[in-house]
């Protein structure tokens, strides 16, 4: 009981602060003559929100930036690049082996992701080739080779190639940083297709709404929270722990292992990563879903019902009137995912704590801070704004076009 | 286009298969993957909700089922008790805070984050959008590109700043700018953190809204003698309630679910750690209390679900308008 009145007092408190301070100065500013009133007004309504995000957001944000280019564990001694560059013995962020690595990357040669993407680039090469010569018009000259990249068949299997290429990058080369575009491949990928697939799927069916809001329900809960709800789906059965519902139905038997620790097993790493990842798809895809389906029913009915008058099936309607139109949003789907899932940090420390190579640059910039090493937990915070800033950027840009 | 449509002018699944044999092999392939029937959707939804299920059915299991079989046995063998709740809530093992009080110190840092980042939004966005003054467009615009600011980059000087305030050492004499308030480690901290970074969605997302506003309304009420502040506590506040909505439950869900910053200011302080922090205590404490985790994961969860389901219509109009959040 005490805690709850302490709560509600706090809540009180705080908000009551906030409007008095606001009724206040306006009170004041009725009270200057009316030449003053234009002048001052305005900054009473900008000023709150202003003064907040100066002193708790830019000055901050510049500071990061200082303190990561400053000698000692608070930056008290001078100027240096060591937190990024740093000595053989004593690396930085991108010199050291652990995070930013590109030794063994001729081992990816013999990964058989590798070559499977190769077949896959392959192959859509030959349904680009034959999508070309049926849709190429008997009136024009055909001249040398041809392809038609994007046909649904090839334009499907090289998003597939291209994607099974980076996990076998991924799987190849170690390190923090590799981790980090991993995830943001993998989860930002992954979860695009599939949320375009189920609006496409939910937008043909009479139950829409109640599949998409089951769907769409992870984004409302914790990292935290849907880390524990997947520990039971992949526990390694052990005294005082039940399978996880994966074990159960002897998942682990694709990794030549059974049961097997899905988050820890040295048999299954690097791909223990992976199934992190998974959690944070299952989470994203309700995301791009319901932004993607909205992008799909606002597409003008006029130009699907004329190119269905001019005789196109469903699937052309969708890879040539439906995917087109929605391209703009698909943009934004991705590069918002990219922003997202740099960041990643609640699943990892919830789920494997960034032991068993699962590190990732957040959970890096915590542990610093955690050990009082402010300039290197700095570092890496610079870096992961490093990262978002083009994401960010091309965004802008993009904004500023369709604006103009 | 080789296909040659003879069917009824709009096309329904059944009709485009019959085409499907004169079609090449790509196109084909896809009518038969668009055409999946309804129940492949199901069927996807049903692996979707699948883990949660398990979840909710495991947080109402006794102690010793959890810890011998999965939940799915509870199908051949049920048997259910409240106890995991009872004791998660009131009555927690040793060195944990009761979930009861976590869920106070959640509403406790939530509600002020929500509330006086809207307020501070709402002046700021009625003043770009209808107050003259100069350097409005490129303050504003300044404002929308903090948006794009990563949370971490601001976490390691508002540690410093919480714990040892802020001085400035100018020709030799050192002024503070910000006293040593020592606010590590209580809920103020955490959430002025997430006031600060929900600001600049908040003003875009409002600023939309309220720049769209018909000028009548305003003009109206100045006729009749509003002043500016007038306006906006009668007028602007009531009639932008769909955008404060969408914004509220996406900073409120924002910040029930945030671990980081918690994290980070509250580790501390047991005693006003919010439910994430719990919960993540109790994951890594193996041994002791692992049959309270589901329940305990179901209590943190219970606020958020009851928001979705009652305002899921809000929460999808503030991810629409602005999905990219620090």
């Amino acid at each position: 009981m005490d805690s709850l009145v302490s709560v509600i007092v706090a809540v009180v408190v705080s908000v009551a602060a906030i409007v008095g301070l606001f009724t206040v100065a306006n009170l004041l500013v009725n009270r200057l003559p009316q030449k003053w009133d234009d002048r001052v007004r305005p900054w009473v309504f900008v000023g709150p929100a202003l003064l907040f995000l100066f002193a708790g957001l830019l000055v901050p944000a510049v500071r990061t930036i200082y303190l990561s280019f400053r000698e000692g564990k608070r930056g008290e001694g001078g100027y240096t690049l060591d937190n990024y560059w740093g000595t053989p013995d004593d690396p930085g962020v991108l010199r050291d082996e652990q995070i930013f690595s590109l030794e063994g990357f001729t081992n990816i040669f013999t990964s058989r992701l590798f070559w499977f993407s190769i077949l896959l680039a392959a192959v859509a090469v030959l349904a680009a080739w034959r999508s070309a010569r049926k849709e190429a018009s008997p009136t024009r000259e055909r001249k040398g080779l041809q392809l038609n990249l994007a046909s649904p068949l090839a334009s499907i299997l090289i998003v597939t190639a291209v994607i099974v290429v980076l996990f076998a990058v991924f799987t190849t080369l170690r390190g923090v940083l590799w981790n980090n575009l991993w995830w943001v491949v993998a989860v930002t990928g992954l979860a695009t297709i599939f949320g375009l697939a189920l609006a496409v799927l939910a937008d043909r069916s009479r139950s829409e709404t109640a599949a998409k809001t089951l769907i769409f329900m992870p984004m409302a809960i914790s990292m935290v929270g849907a880390a524990v709800i997947w520990s039971y789906m992949y526990n390694f059965p052990s005294p005082g722990q039940s399978p996880g519902l994966l074990n159960a139905i002897h998942f682990g038997k694709l990794f030549g292992v059974d049961p097997v620790d899905f988050l820890r097993s040295p048999k299954i790493i690097p791909w223990n990563n992976f199934f992190i990842m998974v959690i944070m798809i299952w989470i994203q895809v309700g995301f791009a879903m319901v932004v993607l389906s909205a992008a799909i029913k606002s597409v003008p009915a006029e130009l699907i019902e004329a190119a269905k008058v001019d005789g196109a099936n469903d699937v052309q309607v969708f890879w040539r009137i439906t995917l087109p139109q929605i391209v703009p949003t698909v943009i934004v789907v991705v590069t918002t995912l990219i922003v997202t899932v740099m960041k990643v940090f609640d699943l990892v420390k919830a789920t494997t704590n960034g032991n068993f190579e699962t590190d990732v640059l957040a959970n890096r910039m915590y542990e610093n801070l955690r050990n009082g090493n402010f300039t290197m937990s700095s570092t890496f915070a610079a870096v992961i704004f490093v990262l978002i800033v083009p994401v960010m950027w091309f965004n802008f840009r993009r904004g500023k076009e369709a604006a103009r | 286009m080789t296909s040659v449509h003879d069917g009824p002018l709009v096309a329904s699944p059944k009709a485009s298969a019959k085409a499907g044999a004169m079609e090449p092999v790509g196109e084909r392939t896809h009518r038969f993957l668009s055409a999946v029937p309804t129940w492949v959707l199901w069927l996807l939804v049903f692996l979707w909700t699948l883990p949660t299920i398990g979840l909710l059915v495991n947080s109402f299991r006794p102690k010793q089922d959890q810890l011998t079989s999965g939940w799915w046995t509870v199908f051949q063998d049920p048997s259910f008790t409240l106890d995991n709740y009872r004791v998660a809530l009131f009555d927690p093992p040793g060195g944990y805070v009761s979930f009861s009080k976590a869920i106070l110190n959640s509403f406790a840092i939530a509600i002020p984050a929500t509330v006086v980042p809207i307020l501070m939004a709402a002046a700021a966005a009625y003043a770009f959008a209808w107050m003259p003054f100069k350097g409005r467009s490129w303050i504003f615009i300044a404002v929308v590109s903090l948006m794009a600011i990563p949370l971490q980059m601001a976490l390691v000087p508002l540690l410093q700043l919480f714990t040892n305030g802020a001085h400035l050492t100018l020709f030799g004499q050192t002024f503070t700018v910000f006293p040593d308030l020592n606010l590590n480690g209580e809920p103020i901290a955490v959430w002025l953190t997430h006031t600060c970074f929900g600001l600049p969605l908040a003003i875009f997302l409002l600023h939309n809204y309220i720049s769209s506003l018909p000028a009548d309304v305003f003009e109206a009420a100045t006729i009749d003698g509003a002043n500016h502040f007038g306006i906006f506590w009668r007028i602007v506040l009531p009639l932008s309630r769909p955008a404060l909505a969408a914004f509220a439950i996406f900073q409120f869900l924002w910040v029930w679910n945030d671990y980081l910053v918690a994290l980070i200011f509250l580790a501390g302080n047991k005693d006003a750690s919010p439910l994430t922090i719990q919960l993540v205590n109790l994951v890594t404490s193996k041994g002791a209390g692992t049959e309270l985790l589901p329940s305990a994961a179901f209590i943190s969860m219970i606020v958020p679900l009851i928001i979705f389901f009652s305002m899921q219509k809000y929460f999808v109009r503030g991810l629409l308008a602005g999905s990219v959040k620090g």
